[in-house]
């Protein structure tokens, strides 16, 4: 291969860096500023500081909306499992009439609007007589997490031999026992992935939760009620720990399927 | 060897509309290897999963041991699979794979270890133990999918065409090592397959099957020799298929082909085919007492040529020889009356 550039690559080049800082300037800015010394978002920096951070982590109404956020990420994710993973391995080993239409219908309210599902949670709990607050957001947010924890196993299900039930059973093991020791061991990445997903997921999430949450607040809705008063470097701060969080997540997560394959 | 360890009466299995198994009666003797033979679709695999208990028949008994079989559930029964695809557990360890049947039937771990260690050592896999299924190559998978199954020292152990996937040399080397598992351990084996040559070399005994039912049950040599059908002569190699009369006179019988006649051994049933394997069929001068025919074609086959030999009604007759025949030449075929059989 020769050495020297051709033109067509230094165009490609540069168009590639240009979308690269189309896409990740804004996040460089906002981590720069939460650095930043004066309060006023300019450029150049008028010096370094960890003082947004110290205001940040004394803002209580902030404390307090990240960690609503992690509590309902928390619950909502395990019940998005506990539910999701046992009906995905249902569907997976019955045969029934509707399932070709069940597989698709299952992973609609990861695709429809966000408004959509929760106007329409709103409206069924205040049916039965749910009203808005936590336990609101909380059933909201499994959910629709069922609609991404439910296709994850299920195809990792499906990538299964079929056969290794076929064989636990032949040697001995309930269906019970070939759950635990063969297809749990089998699909664990995939609930470790899923759960991960779930958890971003639901801290980002504001279109739901805003239907819900009455007078309880999680941290984006927090957050969004902050920039409404003018935006304070310390929103900057908060954006930098979620964006350190969400990276060490997908990192984690790369990792598990890496060693998966 | 002559006790019945399995008795199959009048087993019926119909998939909707689709009837698999019509009918079917066998008995499996203790400690044989039993090979059932057929084309793809004929139900040997569907027998199989049946005696392991994954499918229930529509109709008809078998007995283990003299005990009824279809009620108890697969994870019961003493009866293990091999299954065509292996199915190892793709998160265990090679050991943890051999030893799961015995962690669920919760043997002392003690005598786990021993006889996993056994069955290692008798598999070759000793070196192998600590390796994820994924680091074997296919002739490895194989040996532990086997060594999983005996170790629970069952009474029976179903092979569902274990080797299709390995390639020709080391599916000639697999055939060995089962047929030496089997002979070591006494375990009576249900061998599925329908590739003839494989059948013939591994069993004691083996049941051609077509279109679910049964066309021959017998000793593998028998099966080749004194095929009982036209299907099951065709499908056991190749062979010549002679049309013809048979007509029985006092101490012997013949066939009269073309108007002429050839000693045969006594038929049951008057047979209206005579069959001829190629290897069976001779040269001989063309104005000896025999066949007469035009060589026509020589296919180079590796060890011998397979020629083809036209008769005088047109039929073309193939023969194995060393060398190839000069094309046009003709040529007599004769056969031995022990060497053939009617249908």
């Amino acid at each position: 291969m020769s050495k020297k550039k051709s033109g067509s690559t230094i165009i490609v080049a540069i168009l590639a860096v240009a979308v690269l800082l189309f896409l990740y300037l804004p996040i460089i800015v906002v981590v720069l500023y939460s650095f930043n010394s004066s309060s006023i978002s300019s450029f150049p920096m008028s010096g370094l500081t960890l003082k947004w951070y110290v205001v940040m982590f004394h803002n209580e109404a902030l404390i307090t909306a990240l960690t609503n956020s992690i509590e309902v990420a928390v619950i909502a994710t395990t019940l998005a499992i506990v539910i999701g993973v046992p009906s995905a391995y249902g569907v997976y080993k019955l045969k029934f009439r509707w399932k070709k239409f069940l597989e698709k219908v299952v992973i609609i309210p990861m695709m429809l609007p966000g408004i959509i599902t929760g106007i329409s949670i709103l409206s069924f709990l205040q049916m039965v007589g749910i009203i808005q607050g936590v336990l609101a957001v909380i059933l909201g947010h499994t959910t629709f997490l069922l609609g991404t924890v439910f296709p994850q196993i299920y195809t990792r299900l499906r990538q299964l031999d079929r056969n290794i039930e076929e064989a636990s059973t032949d040697l001995g093991g309930t269906g019970i026992q070939t759950f635990f020791y063969v297809i749990l061991p089998n699909i664990k990445t995939a609930i470790i992935g899923a759960a991960l997903l779930s958890v971003t997921l639901s801290i980002d999430e504001i279109p739901v939760t805003f239907f819900l949450n009455g007078v309880f607040t999680t941290l984006p809705i927090q957050i969004y009620g902050m920039t409404r008063n003018g935006f304070t470097p310390e929103i900057n701060a908060i954006c930098t720990i979620i964006l350190v969080a969400s990276v060490a997540v997908i990192l984690i997560s790369n990792k598990i399927s890496r060693e998966e394959a | 060897m002559d006790k019945k360890l399995i008795e199959i009466k009048n087993l019926k299995k119909s998939f909707g509309e689709n009837e698999i198994i019509k009918s079917i009666s066998l008995d499996v003797f203790d400690g044989e290897f039993l090979t059932l033979l057929g084309p793809s679709g004929c139900g040997k695999t569907t027998i199989l999963r049946i005696l392991a208990g994954f499918e229930y028949p529509t109709e008809g008994e078998i007995l283990l041991d003299g005990e009824n079989l279809i009620t108890i559930p697969a994870n019961k029964r003493n009866i293990n699979t091999v299954f065509q695809s292996y199915a190892l557990f793709p998160h265990l360890s090679v050991r943890d794979n051999i030893g799961y049947g015995m962690k669920i039937k919760k043997v002392p771990l003690k005598e786990l270890n021993e006889r996993v260690d056994e069955m290692l050592a008798l598999t070759s896999l000793e070196v192998l133990a600590n390796r994820k299924p994924l680091q074997l190559s296919g002739g490895q998978q194989q040996r532990v999918a086997i060594a999983r199954s005996l170790v629970n020292r069952p009474k029976v152990l179903l092979l569902d065409e274990p080797l299709g996937a390995l390639d020709l040399g080391l599916r000639k080397k697999m055939q060995i090592e089962l047929k030496r598992l089997q002979k070591k351990l006494g375990t009576t084996y249900i061998y599925v397959t329908h590739d003839q040559e494989e059948a013939l070399t591994i069993s004691d005994r083996i049941v051609v099957m077509n279109a679910g039912k049964i066309e021959q049950c017998d000793k593998a040599k028998t099966v080749y020799q004194k095929p009982a059908s036209k299907f099951v002569t065709e499908f056991l190699g190749e062979t010549n298929l002679i049309d013809g009369e048979y007509c029985d006179e006092e101490n012997q019988a013949y066939f009269k082909i073309q108007g002429r006649a050839y000693p045969v051994e006594k038929q049951e049933k008057k047979m209206k085919l005579l069959s001829v394997r190629p290897e069976n069929l001779k040269v001989c001068p063309p104005d000896k007492d025999g066949l007469k025919g035009q060589i026509v074609e020589n296919v180079f086959m590796g060890e011998n040529y397979r020629i083809g030999v036209q008769a005088a009604n047109g039929q073309v007759l193939y023969i194995l020889q060393k060398e190839p025949m000069n094309k046009g030449s003709v040529v007599g075929l004769t056969f031995d009356a022990d060497k053939v059989s009617g249908i």
